[in-house]
């Protein structure tokens, strides 16, 4: 035990010496660590966000999509090109009302990003356009006002209810909305209402505080001449029948499409896809934060290399009192581990603070898979890395190394 | 006692093959102060090198404490330069970064068994011996150059070596510096018991000693 304190108290020592050269060796391996535990937390916060946001929607809802999302046996195939283009219509829906039995409601939706303006205030917003049911289904309620009714989606009323964010962001208060006038493309809409918040950010898929929701007819006359929906949700009303009901819409649809020009997902198949997307993000994102890992470690390997040639002397002195080659190894392999570890402790610490500075305003958070794999990493880029200059200072001869100036 | 048969020591120079050492045979017996003595390039570092251990014979055999070091591992061979042979260097040889109390200690840390006595009250005593204990927490780039001398003395001193091998130990002092140094050897030999081998150019350093060795040209000759 005493012979690692000394070696551990002997690479302190050194570092003391050289405080700016250890800072901007570990300084790589920092980089590279932090890089990947915050890519890490935001490919985490990510999926969480959009995940709860899926989650909090209800298992007995049932999404249907254009293109072949989910392949044979419920993995996630990617999205086709047609999955981002309006591909439904009320045909869709009419049949679909025809032809499924234990449905709550089925609402068509179309979407669409807005530059929504008020007075001076203009603010970016997306469309969230369906039926009376879209806020059952999306688990919203009206804080101020009221949402729109059935009677709004039969009359094509130009009425809208603002998500709790925009209409912050509209309104200095958004009290005063309700009553007053929005404009997007063109057009003038009254606003009936102002949603509760429904926390979450705004990556990776549209806010619901940040949107505009108004009936599917309304959008007929300006935004959707041609009336189509990019995406149609179905209220199961008992859970036990979501699949019964996923069958009978496929066969209802299939009357009219290809096998895979729709498909009709299940909450939790969503949900089990986005793990899979956000699986595949991490993966890529840990590869590129990686890339300043291994720059860092050559790093610690040139500095090692360096200290090695510098301290060539004091490894013959060592010798000569009796240090063997495995302490001479073991020394200058304790001091790249204490260095890598240094960059990794302290890049994990600077990640650990950006996570609690950003946590409110942006969806991250840190995994303890993360921290470890962190660690773990930095303590193997450190044997690596390491390990060369170390095996050149132990295989010196003494005398080779004594007499060295 | 250290016994010495036949050694070569050859290097690989552009024009064949120099003889730094060309068989060699010496005996030192126990407690023995000897002095070797040779001109600059006549072997004499070298021949301390490979009594030290520090540097492996290119044929011949060293025996040291009884012990064939021959086929001896490198972790057998560290094992025996640190717990039976002390060096001092012309040069100290001292850790600059390392206190004078820490360098004196140092081959403790590498010790592989445990010591049965106090390595610090031990290492205290000899720096109170030498007349530095007060410099017990100073670096080595703060003491005179006879100071530096008797910790790197303390330092070969701190295992309790049956030999001492010191390399012109007072090359890089003056004389009467030197002369203390030389006195201190004396002591350690008369006084502790400890064989002390002191390599030397110099005939007055030599002559201190009890038996001179005088090396010419790689051989042991009987003059100098």
């Amino acid at each position: 035990m005493n012979y690692y304190v000394f070696q551990i108290k002997t690479a302190l020592k050194d570092f003391e010496r050289s405080k700016v050269r250890t800072f901007l060796t570990s300084l790589g391996i920092m980089i590279g660590v932090f890089s990947v535990v915050i890519l890490i937390a935001i490919g985490i916060g990510l999926r969480n966000y959009i995940e709860g946001q899926f989650e909090s929607l209800g298992s007995n809802l049932l999404f249907v999509v254009p293109g072949n999302v989910l392949g044979e046996d419920g993995s996630f195939e990617g999205f086709s090109p047609d999955a981002f283009m309006g591909s439904f219509d009320d045909r869709d829906v009419s049949s679909l009302e025809r032809g499924l039995e234990g449905v709550e409601y089925i609402i068509p939706l179309y979407s669409n990003s807005v530059t929504v303006e008020q007075g001076a205030e203009s603010e970016s917003a997306t469309i969230f356009a369906g039926s009376a049911d879209v806020f059952a289904a999306l688990s919203l309620e009206a804080e101020i006002g009221d949402v729109f009714s059935d009677s709004d989606v039969g009359k094509k009323s130009k009425v809208v209810v603002l998500g709790n964010k925009l209409a912050t962001n509209l309104f200095s208060d958004i009290n005063s909305a309700v009553g007053q006038n929005v404009r997007f493309s063109n057009q003038r809409y009254r606003v009936i209402g102002v949603l509760e918040e429904k926390g979450g950010g705004g990556f990776g898929g549209p806010s619901f505080d940040e949107g505009v929701y108004m009936p599917y007819t309304t959008t007929y006359s300006n935004l959707n001449p041609d009336r189509e929906f990019q995406e149609l949700y179905i209220g199961v009303t008992n859970e036990e029948d979501v699949d019964r009901v996923k069958e009978d819409a496929e066969e209802v649809l299939q009357r009219r499409y290809e096998d895979d020009e729709f498909s009709v997902v299940k909450q939790t198949e969503l949900v089990n896809a986005i793990n899979q997307i956000f699986g595949v993000i991490n993966i890529v994102l840990v590869a590129i934060g990686s890339i300043s890992l291994v720059v860092g470690g050559i790093g610690i390997m040139n500095i090692m290399y360096a200290n090695v040639t510098e301290r060539t002397k004091e490894i013959g002195i060592r010798r000569a009192i009796g240090a063997t080659e495995k302490d001479i190894l073991f020394q200058f392999l304790a001091e790249s581990i204490m260095l890598s570890l240094l960059g990794g402790i302290s890049g994990l610490l600077l990640a650990a603070l950006v996570v609690v500075i950003v946590k409110p305003y942006f969806p991250v958070g840190l995994d303890m898979a993360a921290v470890l794999i962190a660690i773990g990493i930095s303590s193997a880029i450190g044997i690596f890395f390491g390990v060369f200059p170390a095996r050149r200072a132990a295989s010196l001869t003494p005398i080779e190394a004594i007499r060295y100036e | 006692m250290i016994t010495v048969k036949n050694i070569d020591k050859v290097y690989k120079v552009a024009d064949g093959d120099f003889y730094a050492l060309r068989d060699v045979s010496l005996t030192i017996k126990d407690k023995e102060y000897v002095g070797i003595l040779g001109t600059s390039g006549s072997g004499k570092s070298t021949l301390m090198h490979i009594i030290g251990l520090l540097d492996k014979p290119t044929s011949g055999i060293i025996v040291i404490s009884g012990k064939d070091t021959k086929d001896l591992s490198d972790a057998q061979i560290s094992k025996l330069r640190g717990n039976y042979i002390g060096f001092v260097f012309q040069q100290f040889n001292l850790i600059q970064k390392l206190s004078v109390l820490e360098n004196v200690l140092l081959p403790t840390q590498y010790s592989k068994e445990k010591l049965d006595f106090d390595v610090a009250k031990y290492a205290l005593e000899l720096l109170e011996k030498f007349g530095i204990a007060d410099k017990a927490k100073s670096f080595p780039n703060k003491l005179s150059g006879g100071q530096q001398q008797r910790v790197a003395i303390a330092r070969a001193l701190v295992m309790k070596p049956d030999i001492v091998l010191a390399d012109e130990p007072t090359g890089n002092l003056d004389t009467a510096t030197g002369d203390e140094i030389l006195k201190l050897l004396g002591t350690l030999n008369h006084d502790l018991g400890v064989t002390v081998i002191v390599v030397t150019h110099d005939k007055s350093v030599a002559q201190k000693t009890d038996r001179q060795i005088f090396v010419r040209d790689g051989q042991i000759v009987n003059k100098y």
